[in-house]
């Protein structure tokens, strides 16, 4: 009987961590993600799925470029390849979008008598030159409660 | 040609020019030394919202606030995450807005100046980019246009549009300040070498070209900063502790 009952239980060991497995990756936030608005908001345009990637600089090299700018050791939630620009002056060029749960508040100040509740950041990141490995600019988005 | 005779005169009075010349670069150099190196204002730290500058309701709604704003460089103690700023802004009252200037905050172990662009899109969203800072000690035209059509703002620095970004808001008020976030940190300018905000304009819906603001009301945080309007279009601030 014993040995029924430990086999019984080897059987289903692996079902039940894969249970736990999925409770706890259920559990998790999901990555930050920038979605069709906030691309269009930060002027950032993401390679559409499969797209072939062509940089002269590695992932590693970005992440490691937008942690020194935004000052920070955590590892990023999500690299992403894209499309961006400086400045909306000047021409796009293909870059690491190096993005990174949560970070800093928004940097400046409030308007003059404001009462702002703190808000969540969501992410912050860095877009990389996928070319020279130089950051760009720094970007980020909060919410207000 | 010079005679022989002259010789001697002439070394003594190039001797003299060249001294006056150190002393006059040496005295130059510590006027800039003195303006120029973050000022410690010594105070305990107490975290909060600490402005000097102005805010002004036209009647007709704003549709543009440009100043050349000086690349100040203070002293920030790294206690508030946020740091110290001057800015220009297209505010609706004091919920909504989209502002524009320099930052100079703790990044990591480092202290970092950059240029800033805050924007809340009326839609609980509160977007941001930052670019390298620009050469301290100099000044920097920092624009910001709404356009009524799109409900867009344009933020520009000398001129170049650096960003775009929608709203669904209509500004009523613009406000041109330098900012602190904590009483430790030094709000931008000395007593006797002020932070500029100079040849400051406004532009308002229906009305074409760029005017001087008028009936605005300079605010500051007392008795720590002081602002101060110079003539019809600068703005002045300086911390009361930074002689």
């Amino acid at each position: 009987m014993k040995r029924v009952r430990a086999l019984v239980a080897l059987c289903l060991a692996p079902l039940g961590a894969g249970v736990i497995a999925s409770a706890v990756l259920a559990s998790q936030p999901p990555p930050p993600t920038l979605t069709q608005y906030d691309q269009q908001q930060l002027a950032i345009s993401i390679d559409t799925v499969g797209a072939s990637v062509s940089a002269s600089v590695g992932q590693e090299q970005a992440v490691a470029a937008a942690q020194s700018y935004l000052g920070t050791t955590a590892a990023p939630a999500n690299v992403i390849h894209g499309q961006a620009a400086r400045t909306v002056s000047e021409a796009s060029r293909g870059v690491w979008i190096v993005l990174f749960d949560g970070g800093d508040q928004p940097p400046g100040g409030v308007a003059y008598g404001a009462t702002v509740a703190p808000e969540t950041v969501l992410y912050t990141g860095a877009i990389v030159d996928d070319t020279t490995g130089v950051v760009m600019r720094g970007f980020g988005k909060a919410r207000t409660p | 040609m010079i005679s022989a005779r002259h010789k001697k005169p002439l070394r003594t009075h190039l001797t003299f020019a060249t001294c006056l010349a150190i002393v006059a670069s040496l005295l130059a150099a510590a006027t800039v030394a003195g303006a120029g190196t973050p000022c410690n204002p010594y105070r305990s730290s107490q975290n909060g919202t600490y402005q000097a500058g102005t805010v002004g309701y036209p009647s007709a709604y704003p549709t543009g606030v440009q100043s050349y704003t000086e690349e100040y460089d203070p002293y920030v103690s790294g206690l508030s995450g946020i740091g110290t700023s001057m800015s220009v802004m297209l505010a609706y009252n004091n919920t909504l807005w989209g502002q524009f200037g320099w930052n100079k905050h703790k990044s990591g172990s480092t202290f970092v100046r950059e240029i800033f662009q805050e924007h809340r899109d009326g839609m609980g969203n509160d977007f941001w980019n930052t670019w390298s800072g620009r050469t301290v000690w100099t000044s920097t035209n920092y624009e910001i246009t709404y356009n009524p059509s799109n409900k867009h703002l344009d933020y520009f620095v000398n001129g170049s549009q650096y960003s775009d970004l929608g709203t669904n808001w209509t500004p009523n008020n613009y406000e041109v300040f330098s900012e602190t976030q904590d009483l430790a940190d030094q709000m931008p300018g000395n007593v006797t070498s002020h932070a500029l905000f100079a040849s400051t304009y406004v532009s308002l819906h229906g009305i074409s070209g760029w005017s001087a603001p008028s009936g605005d009301t300079v605010h500051f945080y007392s008795p720590t900063s002081y602002a101060l309007k110079v003539g019809s279009n600068e703005y002045d601030t300086w911390d009361t502790n930074c002689p």
